[in-house]
C-alpha cells in the first residue's frame, strides 16, 4: 500500500493510491490519509485506479475522512475506481456518503 | 566432592585450567632447568680450573721441596765422597726432615771408584724410625735400575717413571735422581730421594672441586703418577686406559696433547658418566689433570627439580581443589535454576527464585527468570481473560439451531482470533407469528471489533421488541450506533423479517453481502439487493426496506465475507461463483445444519488446497434458513 499527495495549487490536492488496504497495512493508511484533514477548506481528489482491494477497515479510514473533511468544510472526491472496488463502496452504502466519480 | 565428576560442569572447566597449569609449570620447571643448568656448567668449568691451577702450584712446590733438598744437600756429600760412612749421616737427615721423602740413596759410580759399588740407603720404616744399610748386592743391582741408569746417561737431574722398589722401598714410588759431576763433569755419584705416591697421592686428592672428582698425574711417559680413577699397576699409561675402554679417542687425544704439556679442557665418558676435565703441564714435565662427573655438579639441580616438582604437584592439587570447589559454588544457582524452570514449564508459577549477591551474568540470569515467570502469570491472566471473553461472546448470540414446523434455522460463527465482530441473532415472535434474523459483519477483528458485535447484538435485541417495522428496526439500530461514534467503527447487516403466515420476507441490506436464495427447484442466486449505508457510519439516514416472497422448499443462505473473501496460498479468493456453484450442487433433503457444516468445510477445504497452514484470515458466519 502506497499513498501519494501532490498539492496542485492552495488547497487543492491530488492523492494516488496504491496497492490493497487490510488488516496489515490499514494503520499505515489511516495515518498517511488522515493528514489530509489539516488544511480546512481544501478540495482533494483521489485517484483510486491503482488501489486493488479494501478491506472494511480500509472504508473505516474513508468514513473517518469523509466525517473528518466535512466538519472542516473540505470536500473529497474518489475518481477511477476498479470495479471489484467499486462494488464495496456500493454494496455497504458509502457511496451514499462518499462522492464517486 | 568429586560427584558426577565427568559430566558437571566445575569438572569439565577444571580440567583444562588444569592442564593449562600443568603445562605452564612444565614449560617453566624446563627452563629453570635448563637455566640453572647452565650455570651450573659455568660453576663447573671455573672450579675446575682454579682447581687445577692451585693443585699444580701445590704439587709443584711440593716437588721442588724433594728437589730442594737433594739439590741443597749435594755439597755435602761432594765434600765427603771418599767417606761412605758420611753417607748414612746425610740420607738420613734427607729421609728426617722431608715427611715426603720415604728414602733416600747415594750411590756411588764404580767406574768411577775402581769397580767398588756401593749405595747407602736410608729408609723411613714407619714412624720416625729410619735405618740404613748398603743395598749393593748379588740380588740388588742397583747400575741396572733406571734411577741410576738414566741420569747417569742424561747427566741432568730426573724423576723416574712410577715403579715399585722391591727390596728398597718395597711399595710404589718415584725417585727423583741428581748426578753429582767431578770437576771434569763426569758423574761420580747418584743422590736420589724416593717419593712416596701413596704422600703423592694424599697431597694431590686434598684439591677437587668436587668431592668425587678424580685426580689425576701423568709421568713424562704417560704413566699413572696419581690415578684415582681406578686401581691401575705401575706400567699402565693413560693410552693403556683408553684401549682397555674401546679406544676412547678423547682420552687418546688428551694423552698426547698432555705429553706434550699443552693445558686445555675437554668432555668425555668416563665409566659411563659424561665428565669434564681439566688438565695443564707441572713444572717437571709430569701433567696434571682434574676431571669430574656431570652427575656430580648438576647435583644441585636435581635437587632443584626434585623440590619444584613437589611444588608442582601441590600446587597443581590445590588449584584443582580450589577450582572445582569455587566453580561448583558458582554454578550451584544454575542447577537449582534448571529446578525452577522445570516448575515453571510445569505451569507452576509461584517459585521464589533464590537471590544472587554477585552483579555477574548469573545474576542477568536470574533477573531474566523472574521477569519471565511474571510475565507467563500475567500471559496466563490474560489467556484466562480472553477465554472468558470468547465464553462470554458465544453466549451472546443465541443457540445455533432454531426448528419450529415451518422453518428450520441453523447458524455458526468460527472466529478468526478468540473473539471476533460477526454475529447473527434472531427471534421470533409468537405474537406476530415472523422471525426476525440477521447477520453482521463489525469493520475490523478481534477484541475492538468484539465489543462493538455485543453493542450491535444489545441494540437489535432492545430495538426489535419494540418495532414492529423492519426499516425503523435497522434505522433505530443505525441511530443508536452512530451517536457519538468516535472511533468510526461500522457493521455491515443482513436484518429480515420473516411472515410465517405469508412466507413474504421482508429485509433490508445494511451494506453487506448480498445472500443466497436456493429455491425448491434447486436453482441459486443472489438476492438483488439496494445499497444501503452500513450502519453506525452516519446518523439520520433513511434505509430503503425489500421484499420478497417466498415459498415452501426454498432455503437462505446468509453468511460474512469470511465466507466469500476466504484466502488460499495463492491469494486467490473463494468467491461469490463458487458459493453458487455450492449452493446449486446443496441436496434439498438436507438440514441446515447439515448444509452449514457442507459449507463451512467447503471453505476450508478451498483455503487449504495447497498448504494446510494457512490461516483464517477473517471471522466466517453462516446462517442458513430452510423453510
Amino acid at each position: 500500500m502506497k499513498v501519494e499527495t501532490k498539492k496542485i495549487e492552495d488547497k487543492k490536492f491530488e492523492v494516488f493510491i496504491e496497492g490493497r488496504v487490510d488488516t496489515n497495512s490499514a494503520t499505515d493508511f489511516q495515518n498517511e490519509i488522515m493528514k489530509l484533514s489539516d488544511e480546512p477548506g481544501a478540495d482533494i481528489q483521489i485517484d483510486c485506479s491503482e488501489l486493488a482491494y479494501t478491506s472494511s477497515q480500509g472504508l473505516r479510514v474513508f468514513l473517518m475522512l469523509q466525517k473528518s473533511l466535512n466538519s472542516n468544510g473540505s470536500k473529497m472526491v474518489l475518481k477511477k475506481l476498479q470495479p471489484q472496488v467499486k462494488e464495496v463502496f456500493d454494496i455497504t452504502g458509502f457511496s451514499n456518503i462518499i462522492t464517486i466519480e | 566432592m568429586f560427584k558426577g565428576l565427568s559430566s558437571s560442569f566445575a569438572a569439565r572447566l577444571t580440567t583444562p585450567i588444569l592442564i593449562g597449569i600443568t603445562l605452564l609449570f612444565a614449560a617453566t620447571l624446563f627452563f629453570v632447568a635448563l637455566f640453572v643448568n647452565n650455570l651450573l656448567r659455568e660453576e663447573a668449568v671455573n672450579r675446575s680450573h682454579s682447581a687445577l691451577e692451585t693443585s699444580t702450584l701445590y704439587i709443584n712446590s711440593n716437588l721442588q721441596e724433594v728437589e730442594t733438598a737433594i739439590t741443597n744437600s749435594s755439597w755435602l756429600v761432594e765434600q765427603c765422597k771418599s767417606d761412605t760412612s758420611m753417607f748414612h749421616y746425610i740420607t738420613s737427615k734427607i729421609v728426617n726432615d722431608n715427611p715426603a721423602v720415604v728414602g733416600s740413596i747415594v750411590a756411588l759410580n764404580p767406574a768411577k771408584y775402581r769397580g767398588m759399588k756401593y749405595a747407602g740407603y736410608s729408609k723411613r720404616q714407619g714412624g720416625k724410625s729410619i735405618t740404613y744399610k748398603n743395598i749393593s748386592s748379588v740380588d740388588y743391582d742397583y747400575e741396572t735400575m733406571d734411577w741410576f741408569q738414566i741420569p747417569m746417561l742424561l747427566g741432568t737431574p730426573t724423576w723416574s717413571e712410577p715403579y715399585f722398589d722391591a727390596g728398597g722401598a718395597d711399595e710404589v714410588i718415584t725417585t727423583f735422581s741428581y748426578p753429582l759431576k767431578d770437576s771434569k763433569g763426569v758423574v761420580y755419584a747418584i743422590f736420589t730421594a724416593d717419593l712416596s705416591l701413596k704422600w703423592l697421592t694424599s697431597k694431590a686428592t686434598s684439591i677437587k672441586p668436587y668431592d668425587e672428582s678424580v685426580n689425576l698425574i701423568l709421568s713424562r711417559n704417560s704413566s699413572f703418577v696419581v690415578n684415582t680413577l681406578y686401581e691401575a699397576s705401575p706400567s699402565e699409561t693413560i693410552f693403556s686406559y683408553a684401549f682397555m675402554h674401546n679406544s676412547d679417542s678423547t682420552m687418546i687425544k688428551v694423552g698426547q696433547r698432555m705429553l706434550r704439556g699443552i693445558s686445555d679442557d675437554f668432555e668425555a665418558v668416563l665409566a659411563g658418566n659424561k665428565a669434564y676435565g681439566v688438565y695443564g703441564p707441572l713444572d717437571n714435565g709430569w701433567s696434571i689433570m682434574i676431571i669430574s662427573s656431570y652427575k656430580d655438579f648438576l647435583r644441585p639441580n636435581v635437587h632443584i627439580n626434585i623440590i619444584l616438582i613437589i611444588i608442582l604437584i601441590i600446587g597443581t592439587f590445590l588449584i584443582a581443589v580450589i577450582c572445582f570447589q569455587l566453580i561448583k559454588k558458582l554454578t550451584k544457582p544454575i542447577s537449582q535454576f534448571s529446578n525452577i524452570l522445570l516448575r515453571i514449564a510445569d505451569d507452576k508459577l509461584d517459585n521464589t527464585i533464590p537471590e544472587i549477591k554477585s552483579n555477574d551474568e548469573i545474576k542477568v540470569l536470574r533477573n531474566a527468570i523472574e521477569t519471565m515467570q511474571v510475565s507467563i502469570k500475567e500471559n496466563n491472566d490474560h489467556r484466562k481473560d480472553i477465554q472468558g471473553a470468547r465464553d462470554i461472546q458465544s453466549h451472546i448470540v443465541p443457540d445455533q439451531s432454531f426448528v419450529s414446523d415451518l422453518f428450520e434455522l441453523y447458524a455458526m460463527i468460527d472466529p478468526a482470533k478468540e473473539v471476533g465482530g460477526d454475529l447473527y441473532d434472531y427471534h421470533k415472535s409468537d405474537s406476530r407469528n415472523v422471525l426476525y434474523f440477521l447477520v453482521g459483519d463489525v469493520s475490523g477483528k478481534g477484541f475492538p471489533a468484539a465489543l462493538f458485535m455485543s453493542m450491535v447484538v444489545s441494540a437489535f435485541r432492545m430495538i426489535s421488541r419494540f418495532s414492529n417495522d423492519e426499516k425503523s428496526v435497522v434505522k433505530n439500530i443505525n441511530d443508536t450506533i452512530s451517536d457519538d461514534n468516535k472511533l468510526d467503527m461500522f457493521v455491515t447487516m443482513f436484518f429480515g423479517c420473516l411472515d410465517l403466515n405469508t412466507l413474504k420476507l421482508k429485509f433490508v441490506n445494511a451494506g453487506h453481502n448480498p445472500p443466497v436464495i436456493v429455491y425448491p427447484d434447486g436453482r441459486a442466486e443472489f438476492i438483488d439487493v439496494l445499497p444501503n449505508l452500513v450502519l453506525g457510519a452516519m446518523q439520520d439516514f433513511e434505509y430503503k426496506d425489500q421484499e420478497l416472497q417466498l415459498e415452501k422448499g426454498t432455503r437462505l443462505i446468509v453468511y460474512s465475507d469470511g465466507v466469500t473473501e476466504a484466502e488460499n496460498s495463492n491469494k486467490s479468493l473463494y468467491g461469490e461463483e463458487r458459493l453458487l456453484k455450492w449452493a446449486s450442487s446443496l441436496p434439498a433433503d438436507i438440514s441446515s445444519e447439515v448444509a452449514v457444516n457442507s459449507l463451512r468445510e467447503d471453505v476450508r477445504s478451498f483455503a487449504q488446497s495447497e498448504d494446510v497452514n494457512t490461516i483464517q484470515n477473517d471471522d466466517i458466519t453462516i446462517m442458513i434458513i430452510t423453510i
